[in-house]
């Protein structure tokens, strides 16, 4: 579903990401785990059209982001690590805003959001501008509109900061829900006991360069994944 | 500290002029003396008419010998700019500021974050002040010559009123920033406010040659009521007349006193005011909820929806728009008259008075700038927009439809009303909607040109990115520049040549041509521009 090849971004003279391969197929939950500044949202921006790159290539279901990037963000939905959005806007009118841009009909967004909001319990709060929304309601209202339509890929960045423990457990159920509908999903975290419980396969990035990546197993091999990324974060600081 | 909070917070509202064209140093100094050029031209266009009218204010007191009317008229202009000007800037700037309660949190005192807040707002405040007394002054030195004591006074009860005036703004902001607070449509609220006050200030800007004649026709009668209607304002005309040092330290005194008295109110409920829950009650899901529509429209209507949840964008990018009708009614109902005289008193009386029609409306559409911030105003979500399966094309074309939509309603009124109240012809209707309707589409799609050309994402606050961003002040001083130069051109060489109504027919011409070459700009290297962006 999701193909990266020797992907290569650089802001001036650094290297932010540095010839990333990963392959990500249908059904398959990947986590994508660095330090802060590891390249992630670099790359996962670059994968959703948003950052041109400098060299090698993304593929969305066979097709480019660089050459095809309107037919690949529809295929995808993307989650920002910050919940910034129009808080001139109603929850209700952000979800249709969404859902219109994503040529989602009325009855499939009436079906979705009434769904996935009051699974979300942001559902009687919709009337209401984003602006006075908490930090948690927003990153709910944007789950609610990126699970909306259904993407065969989605992608999040940093996906459970600022959800409360039933939002998290709620989101792993779906997140599972749309793998078994056929859609891919590549997320980046911190939280390590979610991406070893969750994810197929997990990839391990510092300083833009990929580390570990692989099947979740066998990344981690008898160790837990807290402590394989420890020792790898200690390595690639001694290559630097 | 102090010095270190102002410095930050000037840096913040001089910062919000010029963008940071990522690290290109050359675009960045291109963009730095554009922006100088045109604060430069702005000033000197406000300062040619503010010290035009001053002048024949000066020659009129001069005659009567009422000078102390001439500087309390000027002293009267500085208090109601300045009140109008900063108002709404205290309530995003000092009461519901983002960054309140980050600052509240570090180890400095309430009274110095608040005192910082209160300076950077005097600053602005100042610059108001200056943007008349500068004129005032160079005008009444033209007439009277250069008198060195009253120069003095002047400027000293400036500064002084400069104080005033942040006063009586800091507590109208906090009624505001409290009634807003509480109520659900509180975006109307602000706009109806705004508008209030930018009337009164209109209003007064209006009568000043009335005052004048007023007061030569009742001398004493006027000034008892002024001074007691007035105080300060009265104390700080004659200061400045006589050199009387008394009544300038009763204008500090009435200036001075009142600030103090806020400044110690303000810092007892800091604290309290920055960090209150502003709750509206909260609205419910009605209507129709699940409504659909094409990607386009999607846009359209955000950008729509993006005017109408800012208040402070409707207010200052869309003057214009709201100002269209009133003048059209105004024309209309008090101008009719004179224009019926105009027609028959001049040769091309008739001509003329169709002109005054399609340059009024058309002068407003300059002055509405929806897509000149509507980029920049993306901010943090920019990210958001760019990651939406639309073709970036769509959503420039969306961002100058909303502002074509919203500038093109009043427009659409204004017109009507203009054009039944003259009675106008078959031809003449064609000549008001052309060249109206062609300056609104240049002004949206130079707008957005301005706005592709000096983007902003990282504001705090985007009041700063609709009050005083670079693409806001291109589009408008810009803009009228292209309007006035054809006038000009007009006026200086082709009055023998050409007839008003064939070259208003070329005006159109000009904004039309000149509107495709700037949208295949926008269609072009603005979108790689959007691309890159």
């Amino acid at each position: 579903m999701l193909i990266i090849d020797h992907l290569t971004k650089t802001y001036g003279k650094t290297r932010a990401v540095d010839d990333l391969c990963l392959h990500i197929a249908p059904g398959e939950i990947c986590g994508f785990i660095g330090h802060n500044g590891a390249g992630k949202t670099t790359a996962i921006k670059a994968c959703c059209g948003i950052l041109p790159f400098d060299s090698g290539e993304i593929r969305i279901n066979g097709l480019s982001v660089q050459k095809d990037p309107l037919a690949c963000k529809r295929l995808l939905a993307y989650v920002p690590d910050n919940p910034d959005l129009y808080e001139f806007l109603t929850g209700m009118k952000y979800l249709n805003f969404i859902a219109d841009v994503y040529a989602v009909d009325s009855q499939e967004r009436e079906k979705q959001i009434r769904r996935l909001a009051e699974m979300f319990g942001i559902y009687e709060a919709l009337g209401q501008n984003i602006g006075a929304y908490s930090h948690g309601m927003k990153q709910k209202l944007a789950l609610t509109a990126a699970l909306m339509h259904r993407p065969k890929l989605l992608v999040l960045d940093e996906p459970f900061v600022g959800l409360d423990p039933k939002a998290s457990h709620l989101l792993k159920q779906e997140m599972r829900l749309l793998c078994e509908e056929g859609s891919s999903i590549f997320f980046s975290t911190h939280v390590l006991e979610v991406a070893e419980k969750l994810c197929d396969t997990v990839a391990i990035i510092s300083h833009g360069k990929l580390l570990r990546y692989g099947p979740t197993e066998q990344v981690r091999g008898d160790e837990s994944l807290e402590e394989v990324f420890l020792t790898l974060a200690e390595e690639g600081k001694a290559d630097v | 500290m102090f010095r270190l909070l102002l410095k930050i917070r000037l840096k913040g509202l001089g910062s919000a002029m010029i963008s940071r064209l990522g690290r290109n140093k050359k675009k960045t100094a291109l963009a730095g003396v554009l922006m100088t050029l045109l604060i430069l031209y702005a000033l000197g266009a406000v300062g040619l008419s503010v010290g035009m009218m001053f002048h024949g204010l000066a020659e009129v007191a001069a005659l009567a010998q009422l000078q102390w009317f001439y500087f309390a008229l000027a002293g009267m202009m500085m208090l109601l700019l300045g009140f109008v000007g900063t108002v709404f800037m205290t309530q995003s700037q000092l009461y519901e500021a983002k960054d309140n309660e980050l600052l509240l949190s570090m180890p400095i005192k309430p009274s110095a974050v608040l005192a910082c807040r209160l300076a950077a707002i005097g600053v602005v405040e100042l610059a108001y002040t200056m943007l008349i007394a500068v004129p005032v002054c160079v005008a009444y030195c033209l007439v009277m010559g250069f008198q060195p004591l009253t120069v003095l006074f002047f400027v000293l009860g400036s500064l002084l009123l400069t104080v005033l005036a942040l006063t009586i703004s800091c507590l109208c902001g906090w009624l505001v920033s409290l009634l807003t607070a509480r109520i659900q449509r509180k975006n109307l609220l602000s706009v109806l406010l705004m508008l209030a006050f930018f009337g009164v200030y209109l209003y007064a800007y209006a009568q000043l040659p009335t005052y004048l004649e007023k007061l030569m026709a009742n001398g004493t009668e006027m000034a008892l009521a002024f001074k007691k209607a007035l105080p300060a304002l009265y104390y700080f005309g004659v200061a400045c007349a006589s050199g009387d040092w008394l009544r300038l330290l009763a204008v500090a005194a009435v200036c001075l006193v009142p600030f103090a008295l806020l400044y110690w109110l303000l810092s007892r409920n800091f604290v309290r005011l920055a960090t209150q829950r502003r709750t509206a009650p909260k609205s419910r899901l009605r209507g129709k909820l699940f409504t659909s529509s094409g990607p386009f429209k999607a846009l359209v209507k955000k950008e729509m929806a993006s005017v109408w949840g800012m208040p402070m964008y409707l207010f200052n990018c869309g003057l214009g728009a709201l100002l269209a009708p009133v003048g059209a009614v105004f024309l209309a109902v008090k101008g009719r008259q004179l224009l019926q005289l105009l027609t028959l008193s001049v040769q091309n009386g008739e001509e003329l008075t169709l002109g005054i029609l399609c340059l009024m409306p058309a002068v407003c559409m300059i002055m509405t700038l929806f897509s000149a911030p509507s980029l920049s105003l993306e901010g943090k979500s920019f990210g958001l927009l760019k990651g939406l399966p639309v073709k970036a094309k769509t959503v420039l074309n969306a961002k100058i439809t909303a502002h074509l939509l919203l500038g093109g309603v009043p427009l659409a009124v204004a017109l009507a009303v203009l054009g039944v109240a003259f009675e106008l012809t078959a031809g003449q209707w064609a000549l008001l909607l052309a060249l109206p309707f062609s300056v609104l589409a240049f002004g949206a799609v130079f707008g957005m040109a301005a706005n592709l050309l000096l983007p902003r994402f990282d504001w705090v606050n985007p009041t700063l990115v609709v009050k005083q961003s670079g693409s806001v002040m291109l589009a408008m001083f810009g803009g009228m520049f292209v309007l006035a130069l054809p006038l000009m051109v007009y006026f200086i060489w082709l009055i023998p040549v050409i007839e008003i109504t064939p070259f208003l027919w070329l005006c159109t011409a000009f904004f039309v041509v000149l509107t495709l070459a700037l949208l295949r700009f926008v269609h072009t290297r603005g979108v790689r521009m959007y691309e890159k962006m």
